[in-house]
């Protein structure tokens, strides 16, 4: 009940099928972490869970607390409390960051509710203070010739700002220095508490040693093959995917 | 006395600009003026009267819907005194900024620049050569050498009620170094809309001189506009005009900078926001004829529903105008599958030593950029309005005060919500 689980999923995109039967489960409070080769499907599982128009779910469920996701529109499920940080963010010119977050808030207030200027700006501050952007961000376009480090951040900044029940990072570590992973690590990890299930895709172990997951699965051809605890990801950085892929056809 | 004439059916031919006694009756009533201005409306009455019907092919009118703009469905014209109004005036000395109307008896002398400089005559000779014969009202803002308002000054046009026209001769002529910010409203008819704006603009920059004008178009879905600028830009002179356009049924804008002096500078920017079966016709020309000008044109139209655009601009560099910087740039966005963009961005350069571009585009929303928005929980709907509201900010950028940027912006996003 208090769990983001997906049980026996299959998608597909086009006339391509990507997801084969996954099975997951994350309740609050877990953090668990997806690794995989490339083209395994973990990006698909992100879009998937969020309701991204180009993926057909042809078999299973995806359920948030009590209510299905599948079928649902993208901000709706945002609605429920699922948060995606994109790997590639979108750049939209001319739409501030102030007023993209503002926006996002107003969808999830009651009819005749406000947002109050002042306390908006104060929470929006703290929060990118903690991430160590520079105030002038809010008035920036959103990600609009941002750096990688940048637009990472500008996700966790949402993420925080939204405050969602579950949150799914995809390769959030992608096109990261050290320094900026430390600090985009350090806003996840701040966001860990017991009523919050984070589920981190990467597609190196290095990100794991910031954000220390519960779980660790390790994901090919669509399905979870294998799950573990952190020092799998260890294994997975020492004998490659390869030795996974093998026993998976084995059984 | 224009009520007896329209309240008598019987005695009076109902009103049109295809009769002679149509301009005889106007010239009549105000035999009053001068004998220069008498002689100026006449002869712009017999060009009019002279010009050939309106043909199919007509160049200047590519991709236009021209019947729009028929003079038929015109059915007299607007109290002059109630169709512009000075909100805010000059409180500086040495800048005047008055009606027309209140000029032509006791101060004829500062509208004689107006027969001298002509339209920018990209199509809509037939008004222009109109609103030359008839227009009884207009602004007039002049400054003198090295004078500067710093609040803007801010003059409102009203749309007339349905069916009746408001011609507007308007001058603008700022000598050495003057700097003005100026604000145009062109408002909606309170309760019986439906009317014409005819606005004749012309406009002369002195060396140096700087205007800053930002135009706010909010007139009625059943209303037309045809506005007609003339910028003249003087040495070293700068012209900054940022138009928003939100209201009007049909609106053909037409509008030519000329780069008169050595380092001119003129900036043009443009905001469309169309709905419903709204049709923007925009001609332009930018017309380098001193060298080291620059000149920078943007264009940003956003099409809902059924409404469409039509940008036809043209940069014109002559043989003298080396060192030359000109930009051109129409950017279309169509909201929904029903609206349409046509663009016609054209160059003819003759000098040899410039930087030139031009640049059209017509796209619609991507549909990853909606799945990025949407996926943070704003409505698929609302998504679309942020995206495009983001689109059209960029104009309205250019816009150098804070102060009326902001109020343009919050114009744009409350017309947006509606």
């Amino acid at each position: 009940m208090n769990s983001l689980k997906i049980d026996n999923l299959q998608a597909s995109i086009g006339d391509k099928s990507i997801l084969h039967g996954l099975s997951l489960e994350i309740p609050k409070g877990e953090v668990h972490a997806i690794m995989g080769p490339n083209g395994s499907g973990k990006s698909t599982l992100a879009k998937v869970l969020s309701g991204h128009p180009d993926y057909e779910v042809t078999g299973g469920t995806a359920t948030l607390d009590d209510d299905s996701l599948l079928g649902l529109e993208p901000d709706e499920i945002s609605r429920l409390g699922l948060f995606l940080a994109f790997q590639y963010p979108m750049e939209v010119p001319g739409v501030s960051i102030a007023n993209f977050i503002r926006a996002a808030l107003n969808a999830r207030l009651k009819e005749g509710e406000k947002i109050k200027a002042v306390e908006y700006y104060k929470d929006l501050y703290a929060h990118m203070d903690d991430l160590g952007m520079d105030r002038k961000f809010t008035s920036r376009s959103l990600n609009d010739g941002f750096s990688g480090g940048e637009k990472k951040r500008c996700e966790i900044l949402q993420m925080s700002m939204l405050n969602p029940k579950y949150a799914i990072l995809d390769e959030t570590d992608s096109g990261l220095d050290i320094d900026a992973l430390r600090v985009v690590s350090d806003g996840v990890n701040r966001m860990r508490n017991p009523e919050r299930g984070i589920l981190v895709i990467t597609h190196y172990q290095r990100l794991l040693d910031y954000i220390v997951p519960d779980y660790v699965h390790v994901m090919s051809e669509g399905k979870i093959v294998r799950t573990g605890g952190k020092e799998l990801a260890l294994e997975l950085e020492d004998r490659g995917y390869d030795w996974i892929k093998q026993e998976a056809v084995a059984s | 006395m224009s009520q007896e004439t329209l309240t008598s059916p019987v005695s009076m031919p109902p009103f049109s600009f295809n009769q002679p006694q149509t301009f005889e009756l106007f010239a009549e009533g105000r035999s009053w003026e001068p004998g220069w201005l008498a002689d100026y409306r006449k002869e712009c009455w017999e060009q009019f009267s002279a010009l050939p019907d309106r043909i199919l092919k007509d160049e200047r009118w590519r991709f236009s819907p021209r019947a729009r703009f028929g003079l038929t469905k015109i059915d007299g014209l607007a109290n002059a005194k109630e169709s512009l109004l000075i909100e805010s005036a000059s409180t500086v000395d040495g800048i005047s900024f008055d009606l027309l109307d209140r000029l032509i008896l006791d101060q004829a002398h500062s509208l004689s620049l107006l027969p001298k400089i002509s339209g920018p005559n990209l199509g809509a000779d037939d008004y222009s050569l109109l609103t030359g014969a008839f227009a009884e009202n207009g602004f007039i803002l002049r400054a003198q050498a090295s004078t500067r308002s710093d609040e803007p000054l801010i003059i409102e046009h009203r749309e007339p009620e349905a069916g009746k026209i408001a011609f507007h001769h308007n001058l603008i002529e700022l000598e050495a170094h003057a700097e003005v910010t100026l604000i145009e409203k062109l408002t909606a008819h309170p309760d019986n809309p439906g009317g014409h704006i005819s606005n004749l603009l012309k406009v002369r920059l002195g060396e140096g001189a700087r205007l800053n004008r930002v135009v706010l178009q909010e007139c009625s879905q059943s209303s037309s506009l045809v506005q007609m600028e003339n910028f003249i830009v003087g040495k070293n002179a700068n012209l900054n005009t940022v138009t928003l356009h939100l209201g009007s049924g049909q609106s053909r804008i037409e509008s030519k900078g000329v780069l008169q002096g050595d380092g001119a500078n003129f900036d043009y920017g443009s905001v469309y926001l169309g709905k419903n079966d709204q049709l923007f016709d925009q001609r332009t020309i930018q017309v380098h004829e001193a060298p080291h000008c620059t000149s920078n044109l943007l264009c940003k139209n956003v099409l809902c529903n059924q409404s469409r655009s039509i940008f036809s601009g043209l940069i014109k560099v002559e043989e003298e105008a080396q060192h030359t910087d000109a930009y051109q740039t129409n950017r279309n966005l169509l909201l929904g599958s029903e609206g349409k963009a046509d663009s016609l961005p054209g160059l003819e350069i003759l000098a040899n030593e410039v930087k030139c571009s031009h640049g059209a585009t017509t796209s619609r929303i991507d549909p990853q950029d909606l799945f990025y928005l949407q996926s943070r929980g704003i409505t698929s709907e609302k998504s679309e309005k942020l995206i495009a509201l983001g689109f059209l900010n960029e104009p309205l950028m250019g816009i150098n005060d804070k102060n009326t940027r902001e109020w343009a912006l919050q114009c744009l996003e409350s017309s947006f919500a509606s």
